[in-house]
């Protein structure tokens, strides 16, 4: 299962439960992340129990970008059984300063920064 | 300039500076082909990045910035032929951002309301808030302007007002620190 653009791609391995983001990912408003939205819930309910999301190859994601991973973590308190860990790194300025919101949301996303 | 209002920090854009870049972007440009905006940011980016230490971490930041208040004012804008003019300007190890759009005269009340709160309430409660009532539609949550406040320490001003053309107007204005050290080229 996989989104690709000009400029990023969004991969999930169902064998290693991974999802991994890549390149540059600006689109034009929320209602354009729609399709990565849907992949991630997707994801979600088909693993067994971790869910892993690899964003350090990721070097742009824009404040849309960031929402809706902002939902996807609102979805996830309904989600029963399931976690998610999340690598980032602190050498891309949105992953350093931003990726910590989704722990607003729920308790079920663990986040690695390297 | 008539009907002006100021909101949030008193940023004094007539301070000293080492260097100054102004470009005017057409919105529909931006529009027609949403790339334009990353490609821009990138480039405005790869120019500052030289006078920071720590080249390629300054460079992802600046793009970040740009790209958010570049976005912010495409959409924001009520006539997307009107150009938006963005003034950069670099002082010491901060960068001083101006950008200016046309907005609609009707909803100057509410973008003047969502520029209010980011100094009337809790960021991080704000930014939750905005994220659960904003719908997957909705292009004026000024979730971008929360992040920018919240999470890059930046400081923020916004000046509402109307020209001779009887339009209304809005410049955001964001000062920033990018590095911690000077550039060594």
């Amino acid at each position: 299962m996989s989104i690709k653009g000009d400029n990023y791609s969004v991969e999930f391995n169902g064998t290693s439960n991974l999802i991994v983001f890549s390149g540059v990912l600006r689109l034009q408003g929320k209602e354009h992340y729609q399709a990565i939205y849907d992949l991630l819930v997707k994801a979600v309910n088909e693993v067994s129990s971790t869910l892993k999301i690899d964003m350090t190859k990721l070097e742009f994601l824009n404040s849309s970008g960031i929402s809706s991973l902002c939902l996807f973590a609102i979805y996830l308190r309904s989600v029963v059984g399931k976690r998610v860990i999340i690598t980032g790194t602190t050498t891309i300025a949105w992953q350093a300063k931003s990726l910590a919101n989704l722990l607003k949301f729920t308790d079920k996303i663990e986040l690695k920064l390297i | 300039m008539n009907n002006i209002l100021h909101i949030g920090d008193k940023i004094d854009t007539s301070k000293s500076v080492e260097n100054v870049f102004r470009v005017t972007l057409l919105p529909l440009d931006i529009f027609d082909f949403w790339e334009r905006c990353s490609a821009f940011s990138d480039f405005v980016a790869d120019y500052f990045q030289h006078y920071f230490a720590n080249r390629s971490g300054c460079k992802n930041l600046i793009s970040t910035v740009i790209n958010e208040l570049v976005e912010n004012s495409v959409k924001y804008s009520k006539n997307k032929s009107q150009p938006i003019e963005l003034v950069i300007r670099k002082h010491g190890l901060r960068l001083m951002i101006t950008i200016t759009n046309s907005v609609p005269r009707h909803q100057r009340e509410r973008f003047s309301t969502i520029c209010r709160e980011l100094f009337e309430r809790d960021l991080d409660e704000l930014y939750v808030e905005r994220v659960q009532t904003a719908s997957m539609d909705d292009k004026y949550s000024g979730l971008g302007l929360i992040l920018l406040k919240k999470d890059y320490d930046a400081q923020l001003g916004f000046t509402f007002f109307e020209n001779e053309d009887d339009l209304s107007y809005v410049t955001v204005t964001v000062d920033i620190e990018i590095s911690q050290t000077e550039g060594s080229d």
